[in-house]
């Protein structure tokens, strides 16, 4: 018998680890009741009068003029395109039915220590499109702010506005795409 | 302006494209993502209805298709812009189109000769006897008569039915193989991923079932997985979807009416699960050593198809005293004798097939005491087991240690030790469906991924070594997650397959999604490690033994990752960014060699001596002419080296050689330089192609060559690589400009690592090069326009990365044109950014890339010319 503790004497201990485990499991645990998250009350936010979640699509060709081109988005959504003063890649306003979801200002200018000064470090940051020549998504997602930014020198690339929401639902809608780490070979 | 008439054709063409897209979710649909889809309806709005609103367009295309009229262009003028895109796009969407409709055609082909086959079959002579038999007195004919695979002579047929099924099989194969080879497979593997293909379909359509679209996409998804596995590349679902997609249109939808013997019931052992049928007794009567005979999965031999036909009724119990045993199959023989009395002439018409049944019966009796012991699974079972043995592949192939670390030999035991026992029972519970040439497969995959895990581990230390920094945590935390994530879940599986029971087995694969999510963090691992194994083991029901089960569990999943993780360094997973080399082809009519007496001198003077070796492969050259030229890199300016003209014979005929040395005295003043001789030959090829061109390169490294801000780290053993890029060094840094602004952040590394990933060459961060076998040696020789490209490109990345004010302005510069052609992989602005500089560098060099015209790259691409040649190379354009 000894020997066999001897001999086993780690399997035992992790066994009766285990069972201390299973039986705190068993006496502890309480039910919680699941409550329903607040709601996310944050101030919104807004590009030349554009505000994610709250404009709809009438209201923003009163306020932006007819798009030069409507396209389908993702799902049934469409996405108006307005052409950037500068010319070059045009702005998206990207509609879930008939309200604003996100709106995809192609700034290609700035820098993103401005964005830091008014909203503090991002909440995250994450290697997306243009990951190969440096650049990452910053993201301050109760504020409804990504920032496409070079992650050495800042240079603004472009810049998204989207209803505030907690970072994980970011990354579960309009960041699903981003990664933690460069993603492996495919471009 | 005939392609400007949008005809209804068109009209449906592209509204059906858009519900492709929108409906179906398809990522791409003859050829085109839903991005150039749009412009192209963008295109044909503004010239054809005055709008760039593609809702419109859309309803407007639908109208026009309903009403069956030609539409003309009803922009007043169609300014050139306009005229222009519309045509890139049209003559792009035709294109793609067409490559489909050759596809299509190929398949409808298949399809028709098929068909035409099943039709001489509904003719074969056996039909005909069989009515024969059925008149004379067998008192059991078939009430489907479906024609077997005898007589292997056919009387009436002008061909051989093997032939025609061979032919046929082969062509089904050659089709699936164009399916796959579409949706973008690798095209090495995508002839056995068509075999395997064939095989399954094959097998489905003898048992006749019907095969869903479910089905299919699994068992696509599954092969092109397995086949997949060395490639270490993810199979997208786009490709299995697109493959299953056109697979599944050419398959059955309901069994065949006309295959009676399908519908017929079998001697079907007892439903169980799989797992545990290695463990159930033999049926009664049934000893150990019964030949399995693999019917199900190997689909029916000619001789049950016969018996089936022959007496449906007979095969139900055949051999057993439910059936009918041996007396309709003596019945049979019985018949023929008596046809051979009683109607000699029909006996003589068709004597051969006669002969052909008797011989056929005589082998089913025979048959007929293997049958009796034989043990049979449905269809559903085998499917069952084939996708456990994907799932057993895909564990046993990232089991992999490294044999060679002193310090892993315990774990690589325990592994090993591991790795049998969950063969061991995959291999118990499938030999019984005759598994095991799959079997036999996974262990060859099992094989040749250990024979690659040296080579692996020793990337992945480069890799590590040449990016301490970034590298080093990238991979802790890679293989941290992945380790103990695939540790949790093999454990789990293996504890099913120890027949632990499902809950067990929840329990752990709980327990290693949990793991699964940790990042690479040592205190979350251990934090969320252990509340995660909490809930997972609080599943597990209460089992006596769950204490002693689960400190069982939590020691094989310690020792599984440990395992794993030594696995995980082995494997490549930082590879981010890929560049496919582009294809230069070699003449396919001129053989050249070429070498050199010495390629590495440290001092000077020095004499070089080439020798050249040129032959014609099969047809005759005539007006052979050779052209050399030297270029030399080097840290002065050393004159220019004089090429010679050389003497060669102008006709060679095939099989002819013709060869000449010269040498080269090098002063001292090409010292630490790279002095390469390029020599070309040109030939006019009888009844062949006129001006068929061959160049070869070689480069000599003389001291230490400069290289600017290229430093050379791990892994060159060669110094004729070396040489060569040094030299496409030399060539890049033709622009000052360009070499000031790459160079500006420092040092780009040059790792050269031994290993063929599928493509020549990548970059890691902002500094780092990493160059592939692919980049030096394509199709059986080296070709020096490869690195070049690959070079020019990878050094494209880099430098975007380091001056962020040229890459941001760079769509604005570029906006309107379409991505370069040349790169082949999927598109993007960084790729384009980098492709932009590789094709301006090289295009001179290397005119065809890719299989497009770049020589007129101002031309073709004047906005990315522009670009490249104002804002990146400072207006230089001497490449």
């Amino acid at each position: 018998m000894l020997a066999f503790l001897k001999k086993h004497w780690f399997l035992i201990l992790l066994a009766f680890i285990a069972t201390l485990v299973v039986l705190a499991k068993i006496f502890l645990t309480k039910e919680k009741k699941v409550e329903a998250p607040p709601p996310y009350n944050k101030p919104l936010v807004e590009w030349n009068g554009v505000v994610p979640g709250q404009t709809n699509n009438e209201q923003v060709k009163e306020k932006l003029g007819e798009p030069e081109t409507a396209l389908p988005a993702e799902g049934d959504n469409i996405k108006f395109l307005y052409p950037r003063q500068g010319g070059g890649p045009e702005h998206e306003v990207i509609f879930e039915g008939a309200t604003v979801a996100l709106i995809k200002d192609r700034v290609l200018d700035g820098n993103i220590s401005s964005f830091h000064k008014k909203y503090g470090p991002p909440e995250a940051d994450f290697w997306g499109e243009h990951q190969k020549s440096g650049f990452k998504t910053y993201i301050w997602a109760s504020k409804g702010v990504a920032v496409i930014a070079h992650s050495e020198e800042g240079l603004i690339y472009e810049v998204w506005y989207f209803q505030p929401m907690p970072l994980q639902q970011f990354l579960a809608t309009w960041g699903r795409n981003l990664s933690s780490e460069p993603s492996e070979g495919g471009y | 302006m005939e392609k400007l008439i949008l005809t209804p054709n068109i009209a449906r063409e592209l509204t059906t494209a858009y519900e492709q897209f929108v409906k179906f979710k398809k990522d791409e649909v003859d050829g085109l993502s839903f991005d150039e889809y749009q412009k192209l309806l963008v295109a044909y709005g503004e010239l054809y209805f005055n709008t760039k609103n593609i809702q419109a367009v859309l309803r407007e295309l639908a109208e026009l298709a309903d009403s069956g009229q030609e539409s003309l262009p009803q922009a007043a003028v169609p300014n050139a812009d306009q005229l222009k895109r519309l045509v890139e796009a049209h003559e792009e969407f035709l294109k793609q189109k067409d490559s489909r409709d050759t596809s299509w055609k190929k398949l409808q082909t298949t399809i028709v000769e098929r068909r035409l086959k099943d039709l001489e079959a509904q003719q074969s002579v056996v039909y005909a006897a069989e009515k024969e038999l059925a008149g004379v007195g067998a008192q059991e004919t078939p009430t489907t008569p479906t024609r077997p695979r005898y007589p292997e002579t056919p009387i009436s047929s002008t061909r051989q039915p093997d032939e025609i099924s061979g032919w046929s099989r082969q062509k089904e194969i050659e089709n699936l193989q164009a399916v796959i080879e579409e949706a973008n497979f690798p095209k090495g593997l995508s002839q056995e991923a068509a075999r395997q293909l064939h095989q399954f379909l094959s097998l489905n359509k003898q048992e006749g079932r019907v095969l869903t679209s479910e089905d299919l996409r699994s068992r696509v998804q599954a092969i092109l997985a397995r086949l997949n596995i060395d490639q270490q590349t993810a199979v997208a679902q786009s490709q299995i979807g697109q493959i299953t997609e056109r697979v599944y249109q050419d398959q059955p939808q309901a069994a065949p009416v006309s295959q009676a013997f399908t519908k017929l019931p079998r001697p079907l052992r007892p439903q169980q699960p799989l797992e545990t049928r290695g463990e159930t007794k033999p049926a009664a009567g049934v000893s150990k050593e019964t030949n399995h005979i693999y019917l199900a999965l190997r689909g029916a031999p000619y001789w049950l198809q016969l018996a089936r036909q022959l007496n449906p009724a007979s095969w139900v119990g055949f051999g057993t005293k439910n059936g009918i045993p041996l007396e309709s199959i003596n019945n049979v023989l019985n018949a023929i004798e008596r046809l051979k009395i009683e109607k000699p002439r029909v006996y003589a018409k068709d004597l051969p097939l006669l002969l052909a049944v008797q011989e056929r019966v005589e082998q089913l009796l025979e048959a007929g005491k293997i049958i009796k012991e034989a043990e049979f699974y449905s269809a559903e079972e085998i499917e069952q087991a084939l996708t456990q043995l994907d799932k057993a592949g895909v564990e046993i192939s990232r089991l992999q240690i490294n044999p060679q670390t002193e310090e892993l030999e315990k774990e690589k035991e325990s592994k090993e030790s591991l790795l049998e026992k969950l063969a061991a029972r995959r291999k118990q519970a499938l030999e019984h469906v005759g598994l095991k040439q799959g079997l036999g497969e996974l262990q060859q995959e099992a094989t040749k991924l250990r024979q690659t895990v040296s080579s692996a581990a020793q990337i992945r230390l480069k890799q590590i070594l040449a990016n301490l920094g970034s590298g080093f945590g990238r991979f802790f935390s890679s293989a941290v997650r992945s380790t103990f994530g695939v540790a949790g879940r093999v454990t789990g599986g293996i504890a099913q397959s120890f027949g632990l029971g499902p809950s067990f087995s929840t329990a752990f694969s709980k327990i290693g999604s949990s793991l699964f999510g940790l990042g690479g963090s040592a205190g979350r691992i251990g934090a969320s490690l252990l509340s995660r194994a909490i809930i997972g083991l609080t599943t597990l029901g209460g089992a006596e033994a769950l204490p002693v089960v689960a400190a069982v569990a939590i020691g094989f999943g310690v020792l599984f990752a440990l395992v794993f993780l030594v696995a995980t360094i082995q494997h490549g997973v930082f590879l981010k960014e890929t560049t496919s080399a582009p294809i230069i082809r070699e003449s396919q009519f001129i053989n050249l060699t070429k070498t050199a007496d010495k390629t590495n001198i440290q001092s000077l003077p020095e004499q070089v001596t080439y020798t050249i070796t040129i032959s014609a492969k099969d047809k005759t050259l005539n007006n052979l002419r050779t052209r050399e030229e030297f270029s030399v890199y080097s840290r002065g300016s050393p004159p220019q080296i004089t090429a010679t003209q050389h003497s060669v014979k102008t006709v060679l005929t095939p099989g002819e050689q013709d060869s000449f040395n010269f040498s080269v005295n090098l002063a001292p003043e090409y010292q630490d330089s790279v002095v390469t001789n390029t020599v070309t030959v040109i030939a006019d090829v009888q009844d062949g192609p006129s001006g068929e061109t061959i160049s070869r390169a070689i480069s000599i490294i003389i001291g230490n060559p400069p290289t600017g801000c290229f430093s050379f780290q791990t892994g060159w053993s060669s110094d004729f690589e070396r040489a060569q890029v040094s030299e496409m060094i030399a060539r890049i840094a033709r622009s000052p400009a360009y070499m000031a602004n790459l160079c500006k952040g420092g040092n780009v590394n040059l790792i050269r690592v031994n290993d063929n990933p599928g493509y020549g060459g990548e970059v890691r961060g902002k500094s780092n090069i990493y160059l592939y076998n692919r980049a030096f040696h394509r199709e059986g020789g080296y070709i020096w326009q490869n690195l070049f490209y690959t070079l020019a490109h990878e050094t494209g990345h880099v430098y975007g990365w380091r001056n962020p004010v040229e890459y941001i302005f760079f769509p604005t510069a570029v906006y309107g044109e379409p991505f370069l052609p040349t790169y082949t992989l999927t598109k993007s602005q960084d790729e384009d950014f980098a492709e932009t500089i590789a094709v301006y560098v090289v295009r001179r060099a290397v005119p065809n890339l890719s299989g497009y015209n770049i020589i007129n790259m101002d031309t073709t691409s004047p906005k990315h010319y522009q670009f490249a040649k104002n804002r990146i190379f400072g207006g230089f354009d001497g490449f």
